[in-house]
């Protein structure tokens, strides 16, 4: 209470100084360097911005990610910075290494069918293009070390210097989970993407945390709320504008979705609540839409193939999961009608299916993808959107279970058993 | 965008002379005044008073700013002042003027709104930007602040920068 007493006398008496010397004085007063806040639990960490290409700098971003999320800085990974062109030249070379894609490419022609892709959109050069445009920086399991694509910032710059903390949190979370091996478990796609969330969501959190303190803010201030809230619908608006929206899920729902998801996780549990996530990842992307909801989302669902007609061979088969059921029906309807249809997802596969070129033309592509929501309101719901942002499509709706089926070429299904 | 801002209305003689302190539209103008007086540009009576009345969208700066893109005024050549001359120290000034204490309670205000919406905007940038404006200009941006989405937000500056 004396403290407070005195505190209160000391803040009394600035106004009286300061209307001595003349009115607004302490407003127009010159200013001392900004004074950085930082992450709670890290006070003994200077904050303050610097060049990531200095190794001094790269250590202290190392030592904030392990102090953010409680593990030992340990040794400093070589950090490399790479122009956007050498950055697409290193895809060029990776993908060169790969299985080339099939000629002709059902599952980009499938994809297209549905809107969920644009023609080309698999080949090499989109996919360079596509990386090219929103990679900043990544993190090799190989070689262990980073790699900054230099986006023309300063890199003295706080979005630098977070960029560098993201990477260096999936450094240590190399040194405690075998990442390779992680991302080796999914059985879907759909799986794949929502372990991703995992990996890329811890980032994204200790990063964001981070980058409020080098912008100049408090952390502990911050409603995270609202920024997982605006980070995800701008995510969302980002990825729609794109010319082949499913095809950037990664980027769109890895960081954002993730870090909300994470970040639900991090509240409740801390961070050995985190940990426990890579032992036992979200099986779907539907957990990351019901981050919020006590309960975890069931078990996928999954459909069974439907029997194609003579002539035609299966291709490939994927599942969009929540997110991929999101954007199709975003794409018809917007997001607003689109997010509690998709957050009623229980299971789907897309079936991509190649015609034969018996006639010497170039074969046709059939795509069948069969969905089952929570409810039959839900899927009539999808398929009101889907038949109008597909007229050419079969959509067939029975109690929760939607199958729409789409070909190139004017083929039908009639001979097929959806 | 302040470039746009101000004009030169050159329809006189003498005006209101030279300003020691006062606002940012009587800085400008006394300066701009001073130019047309040197160049031979004034027509007819009432450069101050002309100038004052069509320029006071400038108000929206501080006059620390005002004084500074003045300082800078008052040096260019005759065919400096027809030409770039005023884009350019306007354009100049902006470094010079030092952020307020005034400025960076604002700033770190405006970043952690800003952040909450995805901005990467630093309380440093935000100082080097808004150091020129006013008080009162930050008082009525910061007003947008409350609302209460990110579009709203961002639908109050526009339209609060439209009603300066």
């Amino acid at each position: 209470m004396p403290r407070r007493t005195t505190l209160a006398l000391a803040l009394a008496a600035v106004p009286a100084l300061a209307a001595c010397s003349g009115g607004d004085a302490d407003a127009d007063a010159p200013l001392g360097p900004l004074r950085y806040h930082p992450v709670p639990g890290c006070e003994a960490l200077d904050h303050t911005p610097c060049d990531i290409r200095e190794a001094t700098c790269q250590q202290r971003m190392l030592e904030i990610a392990a102090c953010v999320r409680g593990s030992e800085a340990g040794r400093l990974p070589p950090v490399a910075l790479m122009s956007k062109t050498a950055y697409a030249a290193y895809l060029e070379e990776q993908l060169a290494a790969e299985e080339p894609r099939p000629d002709p490419d059902h599952l980009e022609r499938g994809l297209a069918l549905l809107q969920l892709a644009a023609p080309g959109a698999l080949s090499p050069s989109a996919t360079i293009e596509r990386s090219v445009d929103w990679v900043g920086g990544f993190y090799r399991f190989d070689t262990r070390d980073i790699v900054i694509v230099d986006p023309g910032e300063p890199m003295n710059a706080p979005i630098m210097n977070a960029l560098l903390v993201h990477e260096m949190v999936h450094v240590l979370q190399h040194r405690d989970v075998d990442l390779v091996a992680y991302y080796e478990q999914p059985a879907t796609d759909d799986a794949s993407l929502a372990a991703a969330a995992v990996v890329e969501g811890e980032g994204r959190l200790h990063e964001a945390r981070a980058l409020a303190s080098f912008v100049g803010i408090r952390p502990e201030e911050v409603d995270w709320v609202d920024y997982d809230r605006a980070a995800i619908d701008n995510a969302n608006a980002w990825a729609l504008e794109q010319p082949s929206p499913y095809l950037v899920s990664y980027a769109a729902v890895a960081y954002a979705y993730g870090a909300r998801f994470v970040r639900a996780v991090w509240e409740a549990d801390g961070l050995e609540g985190v940990r426990a996530l890579f032992a036992d990842p979200p099986d779907s992307t539907l957990a990351l839409f019901a981050s919020a909801e006590a309960e975890p989302p069931p078990p996928p669902r999954e459909p069974a193939p439907p029997s194609a007609a003579p002539g035609w061979a299966s291709q490939s088969e994927i599942v969009l999961g929540a997110w991929g059921t999101f954007v199709l029906l975003s794409l018809g309807a917007g997001t607003d009608a689109a997010h509690p249809v998709a957050s009623a997802w229980r299971g789907d596969r897309l079936f991509v299916y190649g015609g034969d070129d018996s006639s010497g033309g170039e074969p046709e592509t059939a795509v069948v993808w069969k969905v089952e929501l929570s409810d039959a309101a839900s899927a009539a719901a999808a398929a009101t959107i889907v038949s109008e942002l597909l007229p050419d499509a079969n959509v067939e709706l029975t109690g929760a279970a939607l199958v729409v089926a789409a070909a190139s070429g004017g083929a039908t299904f009639d001979d097929w058993t959806l | 965008m302040a470039a746009a801002l101000w004009s030169q209305l050159w329809g006189c003689a003498g005006g209101s002379g030279d300003a020691k302190g006062g606002d940012a539209v009587e800085l400008f103008c006394s300066a701009d005044c001073s130019n047309a007086g040197r160049c031979g540009f004034l027509v007819e009576g009432g450069c101050g008073d002309r100038c004052r009345q069509y320029n006071t969208a400038l108000a929206i700066y501080s006059s620390s700013y005002m004084e500074a893109t003045s300082r800078c005024l008052r040096t260019l050549s005759c065919a400096a002042i027809s030409g770039d001359g005023y884009q350019e120290c306007f354009e100049q000034a902006t470094g010079l003027t030092a952020p307020t204490a005034t400025t960076r309670a604002f700033c770190e205000d405006w970043v952690s709104t800003w952040f909450e919406c995805g901005s990467w905007l630093s309380v440093t940038e935000c100082e080097q930007d808004f150091a020129r404006f006013s008080a009162q200009t930050l008082q009525q941006l910061a007003q947008c602040e409350a609302a209460e989405s990110c579009q709203a937000l961002s639908d109050c500056v526009v339209a609060t920068w439209e009603g300066l």
